[in-house]
Order: structure tokens, then C-alpha cells, then sequence
């Protein structure tokens, strides 16, 4: 079922497909409607989010608690936010050090216990100790192939470490484990580069489909000759 | 007078002008033409897909849309094949996001949810928030969001989106933290697939899904094999994945011809870049 659209909406839909033209003139050469849309996309995107912050957090967090709600203890954190700010006034510069300190303190306590569990000991887990997938824990019939593709990480891995392990001359089976080790990476790269340039056309693809599909329906809205 | 170029080094020196026409007319021919294929599902797609498709109708479902414009195009149409799937078995939608710019993307989903779900024989009454899902909007706060929801769910979320308070509500009875969601889903556009895994999976010990724009998918792979995600939807080609496999197709399957026209044209551009420089490369010895 069809989303009705309003008048404002059909506006604001060509609006958007005459600034995607003008970002898009960029690919011919650099010209004044790139240079008015990226400006305009600069300013309202500031905008936005100022207004985003004021309704989410300066007003809730502290203008209504603080002054209507009598929730004095807030003075400590937007004090320690306006600090910050200080950062931009080289004679209070170093007011802005406290805030910074307690941000990188409670950040650090918060992150490196769970980051070193998520990102690290799990996969070393999951790397090291499983290797082998037996074919009656699976019911996939291609449990030698999982058994192969784990073998394979924990190669990729040491090779990978063994590139990257600099106290010992890259010679005899350091350099060729090295040297697998530059495979995998490129390989690595590789599949990246391929998801980066799937990512790219996507963003194309988005624009193109609502230049496409949008674009005609908000002119017969406009028009009369519409839903 | 400049000096007249061989065809060799014409092509080599071709204005990348002709390479962007060729691209775009890759791309548009498709779309207009509105062509589309059924596409291969990765097992990561099915498993997230498998997973919400086997829990019991009123299961409770956080999608969580950590993404803005800019990464519409990959990952809104993944969030609407997700909001139909679970719409179409029954299940309570919750949604939020970290980033500044989601919430109103979230809104604009569940309206259109809303039109779609209108005289469904699961909805008589339509979708209704507050019952059958909720947008809580920006999450301020980045990870902190994460660990004080599931501390307290109502107390991280005290209104929706649009300000109506979220302890009355019905979509909340039963939820008081996020060890109690059924499933959680994180699209990303960003790094924020890391907070949800080490900051909620971690401590509170959800099952979790993941879908990410194309550009970060392989960086997310290790989080599948350990277990810590139990599936992952990357990019557009994910989000078709999903449509087909809900029975929804919508504008990422559609998208997916122009997708594979372009994969085409640049593997035949690399391949004759690459002839056309090892040929010059050899001249010039």
C-alpha cells in the first residue's frame, strides 16, 4: 500500500532531487550549484543537529530537571560540560583538563575490560581452541569444510601476527610465514575493496531509485494527476 | 601542438568522465527498467532471518538503527524487511538509535508500517505505538545507553519519540532490561555493532543479530564466528536477502540488477585497465 503524500512532502521531495542533481554536477567538473548544495547541506546539517541536542539533551537533561524539577546536583556535570568549552579560550585553556581527565577515566574503566573480553579473548577463543568441527555436533554434511575453514583462520592469524612480529630477522619460516601472512592480508583487502565498492554503488543505487520512483509520483501530486 | 597519443595511451589516459557515464547508465538502465532476480541467501542472512522467523508470536524485538541519511540507502530497506518480518509473525517492535539523525528515519518507518499493517487481520485496530512497537528515539550517551538499558529499561527510555511516557505502556510489560528482549538487532552504519557486542551481549547476555553497510561487513565477520552475533545482514545485498527470504521484495531486491550490472562493468575495467598497463608498461622498456 502506497504512502499518501502531502503537499509539504512532494515540495520537499523535489527540493532534494534538485541538491542530489547539484552534489551529483561535481562529476562533470566543480561548478557554483555543487558549491551552493554542499554549503547547504553544511549549514542545515549543523542546524539540525543543534536543534536535535537542545531537544534531547540540553532541555531534558538539564533545563527541566535543574530549574523545574529543583535537581540542583546537575551543577556538577554542566559545569564540568561548559569546561570543556574552554578548550577555545587560550587563557582558561587549561580549565578544560579536568573534564577531559574524568571523560578518558570513567571511558577507559568502562571500555577496557569489556573491549578486551569482546574484541579480544573471545576471538582468541574462538581462533585457538575451536579447530576442529565434528560431524556429530553438525548436522551440516559439510563439517569437514567448516573443520578446513578454522584451520584456515588459525593460519591466517599466525601468519599475520608472524608479518607483523619485527624482534625476530624475517628469515628461514618466519619470512615464509611472513610472506603467507602478506597473502591473507591482501586477500583481506581485497574483500574489503569488493564491500567497499558494493557500499559506494548502493548509495548510487538509493539515489537513483528515488530520483526514479519518488521524484515522478511528488510532480503528479503536485500536479493534480496523482495519489 | 600537443603530441598525438597512440590508442594505447589514449585508453590509459581516458577521461574518468566516460568511466561515471558508463557507471550511472549501468545503474539507471536497470532501475527503469524495474528488472529484478531472486538472490542467494548467505547463511549469516538466513540465520538472523531463522531466528526471528522461530520465536513465539509477542516476542520482543529490538531493532536498533544506529545509521542517518547518508547510509539510507543500504540500510533503511534492510529496516523495513526486518519491522515486516516481525509485524507479519506477531511479534513487538521496539526501536531506537545512538545517532543524533536515526530517530526520525525510525518514525518514518513505522508510519509507513503503519499504512501497510492497516486492515491486517493480525492488527484489526492497525499498529499502534506504545502496543505493538515503540520508537524511543535518540539514545544519548553512546555505550552508557547500552548499559544503563539494561539496568532499566524504563528508566534509560523514560518517553517515546514523541514524548508520551514509557512506563503505562503496553509494549513494555515484561521488559525491564535488555536480558529480556527475545532478540536484539543492530544496524550499523558505524562502530556502534562493537558497543552493543561488548557493552550488552557482553554484560547482559542477549541474543544479538547484526546488519552493517557493505563497507564494514568484513569487519564484523570475527563477532559471527565466535558466536558473540548470531547473524549478520551486510549491505544492500543482506538487505535483498532478507526481503526474498520475508516474502517482502521492496527497493533493495530492486536494487540488486544495477548492483550486479555495475559489479560487472568494473571487473571488465580492472581487467582491461591491467591489460592496457602491463602492454604500455612493456612498450616503454
Amino acid at each position: 500500500m502506497a504512502v499518501t503524500l502531502t503537499t509539504a512532502q512532494s515540495i520537499g521531495i523535489l527540493i532534494a532531487a534538485a541538491v542530489t542533481l547539484m552534489m551529483y554536477s561535481f562529476l562533470y567538473k566543480d561548478n557554483l550549484f555543487y558549491k551552493f548544495g554542499e554549503h547547504l547541506y553544511v549549514g542545515i546539517s549543523v542546524g539540525y543537529l543543534v536543534n536535535i541536542e537542545w531537544y534531547n539533551v540540553i532541555k531534558p537533561m538539564f533545563i527541566v530537571p535543574f530549574f523545574y524539577q529543583q535537581n540542583y546536583i546537575l551543577i556538577f556535570p554542566t559545569l564540568l560540560g561548559l569546561m570543556m568549552l574552554m578548550r577555545f579560550v587560550r587563557q582558561v585553556s587549561w580549565l578544560s583538563r579536568t573534564p577531559m581527565a574524568f571523560v578518558i577515566g570513567v571511558g577507559s574503566g568502562l571500555a577496557i575490560p569489556a573491549v578486551l573480553n569482546a574484541s579480544i579473548l573471545e576471538q582468541l577463543y574462538s581462533t585457538i581452541i575451536q579447530l576442529w568441527v565434528s560431524p556429530v555436533d553438525t548436522a551440516s554434511p559439510l563439517w569437514w569444510w567448516n573443520t578446513l575453514s578454522l584451520w584456515l583462520i588459525f593460519l591466517g592469524v599466525l601468519a599475520v601476527l608472524f608479518y607483523f612480529y619485527f624482534s625476530i630477522e624475517h628469515k628461514g619460516i618466519v619470512g615464509k610465514l611472513g610472506t603467507v601472512g602478506i597473502w591473507f592480508i591482501m586477500i583481506s583487502f581485497g574483500a574489503s575493496f569488493g564491500y567497499t565498492v558494493m557500499a559506494r554503488i548502493s548509495l548510487l543505487i538509493g539515489r537513483v531509485q528515488f530520483l526514479v520512483y519518488q521524484v515522478p509520483d511528488a510532480f503528479k501530486f503536485l500536479l493534480g494527476i496523482g495519489p | 601542438m600537443p603530441e598525438k597519443l597512440n590508442w594505447m595511451e589514449y585508453i590509459t589516459q581516458l577521461d574518468r568522465r566516460w568511466i561515471f557515464i558508463a557507471v550511472a547508465v549501468f545503474v539507471i538502465i536497470p532501475i527503469i527498467l524495474g528488472t529484478s532476480f531472486p538472490v542467494n541467501i548467505s547463511p549469516s542472512v538466513q540465520s538472523s532471518y531463522d531466528f526471528i522467523d522461530k520465536l513465539p508470536p509477542n516476542s520482543t524485538v529490538m531493532i536498533v538503527c544506529d545509521y542517518d541519511p547518508a547510509s539510507e540507502a543500504e540500510l533503511y530497506p534492510m529496516t523495513l524487511a526486518l519491522y515486516r518480518h516481525c509485524f507479519d509473525k506477531g511479534h513487538r517492535v521496539m526501536s531506537l538509535t545512538l545517532w543524533p539523525n536515526g530517530a526520525a528515519l525510525i518514525e518514518t518507518a513505522f508510519d509507513t508500517m503503519k499504512v501497510e499493517y492497516k486492515g491486517n487481520p493480525l492488527y484489526p485496530d492497525g499498529l499502534k505505538s506504545g502496543v505493538n512497537y515503540v520508537n524511543f528515539g535518540y539514545g544519548v550517551g553512546g555505550a552508557l545507553v547500552i548499559i544503563a538499558a539494561g539496568q532499566d529499561m524504563k528508566t534509560a527510555f523514560t518517553t517515546d519519540y514523541r514524548g508520551n511516557s514509557t512506563g503505562s505502556m503496553a509494549i513494555m510489560e515484561g521488559v525491564s532490561s535488555l536480558a529480556d528482549l527475545d532478540y536484539v538487532i543492530d544496524l550499523a552504519a558505524g562502530s556502534t555493532i562493537d558497543w552493543w557486542v561488548a557493552y550488552g551481549v557482553q554484560r547482559y547476555h542477549f541474543t544479538m543479530g547484526a546488519g552493517c553497510t557493505a563497507v564494514s561487513a568484513t569487519q564484523y565477520y570475527p563477532y559471527l564466528n565466535t558466536g558473540q552475533i548470531n547473524g549478520l545482514i551486510g549491505g544492500l545485498k543482506g538487505a535483498a536477502e532478507y526481503e526474498q527470504l520475508a516474502g517482502h521484495p521492496g527497493r533493495a531486491l530492486a536494487g540488486m540488477t544495477a548492483q550486479s550490472s555495475v559489479h560487472a562493468l568494473i571487473i571488465v575495467l580492472v581487467i582491461i585497465s591491467n591489460i592496457f598497463y602491463f602492454l604500455t608498461r612493456k612498450k616503454g622498456r
